[in-house]
């Protein structure tokens, strides 16, 4: 009954086993089932389904990209699935720190100007030429 | 000290895919798993709806009301199977031998939550002997027979947790 080779998909050339993909996916759409949308407020479908769907693909995408086994994939699910809307905000943060880092390299490289390396003394088959003499 | 645990000697001496209690039996593991993990996420249900209907009710209900007792005692029953069907899916989710360090981590931690669960029923098992006179003289003042049937959609939510518990389970056996 029990699998003894663990079934791996191939998706885009990516490898995805399926055992923990499946169970990250169920586990994210659970959380989502009995804390988030446990509301009393009146039903928003489609905004519901559309962060549901967005959790469940980065949990997945998370689980492959570290090659987990079953408990953390399970706890990566529940994790992404409790976040829900505030993936978005997490994702803004992260970009935004990105950008910023990366404006920052671009002005200071466009303003200031480098020092030229010596061709010489920055070679270290060079030095160990010298030495040698 | 944890590299030479007596637990981390059994563990990489097993090297089974199921623990090593199972003996092999892949269905019990899979039935086992199924229901252990949609009751640590149903008692959770129930114990946040618990909590919550307290939190919200504390203005209307006083704290030693018999609805007030009959929450709490619901509170920590739901509790306590929460912590132990919760270490007990830890502990079958978390075998593997790829990573003997995480299946030695999910066996301690199941020696120590489960103790806390049995804490759990000891409140509400005082809570019902201390409360019990009180509390059946109060019920009987207006014993009318309760509609439950037309609150049967309540338990679809229930019922959607057992399916993905056993397409979780099923996924876990047939696929890993």
């Amino acid at each position: 009954m029990a699998a003894t080779v663990p079934v791996v998909w191939d998706f885009l050339g990516y490898r995805f086993e399926a055992g923990p993909c499946i169970v990250t996916i169920c586990a994210t759409l659970m959380t989502r089932l009995i804390v988030s949308l446990n509301t009393n407020t009146r039903p928003r479908w489609l905004l519901d389904t559309c962060i549901t769907c967005l959790s469940m693909l980065v949990a997945a995408l998370w689980t492959q990209s570290k090659d987990l086994t079953l408990l953390p994939a399970a706890i990566t699910g529940i994790g992404f699935g409790a976040l829900g809307i505030g993936i978005i905000g997490f994702a803004k943060g992260q970009m935004a720190a990105a950008l910023k880092v990366g404006v920052k390299t671009f002005l200071s490289s466009a303003t200031a100007e480098l020092p030229k390396p010596d061709p010489i003394d920055s070679d270290p088959d060079a030095d160990l030429l010298r030495r040698l003499d | 000290m944890s590299d030479h645990g007596i637990a981390m000697k059994v563990v990489t001496a097993v090297r089974s895919t199921t623990p090593p209690s199972f003996d092999g039996d892949i269905p019990l593991y899979a039935f086992s798993l199924f229901l252990m993990t949609a009751m640590f996420f149903l008692s959770l249900m129930m114990m946040g709806r618990q909590a919550g209907r307290i939190w919200e009710q504390r203005n209307y209900d006083h704290q030693l009301d018999p609805v007030s007792l009959h929450r709490l005692v619901t509170m920590f029953a739901a509790a306590g199977v929460m912590l132990s069907c919760g270490a007990e899916a830890l502990l079958l989710w978390g075998w593997t031998p790829k990573d003997a360090e995480l299946t030695r981590r999910v066996i301690m931690a199941k020696r120590w939550i489960e103790p806390f669960a049995i804490l759990c029923a000891l409140v509400w098992m005082s809570i019902v002997m201390l409360a019990e006179p009180g509390l059946e003289h109060q019920l009987r003042k207006a014993p009318l027979p309760v509609d439950m049937w037309s609150r049967w959609p309540m338990l679809i939510r229930s019922l959607g947790v057992l399916a993905l518990s056993l397409i979780m389970a099923l996924a876990a056996v047939l696929l890993r």
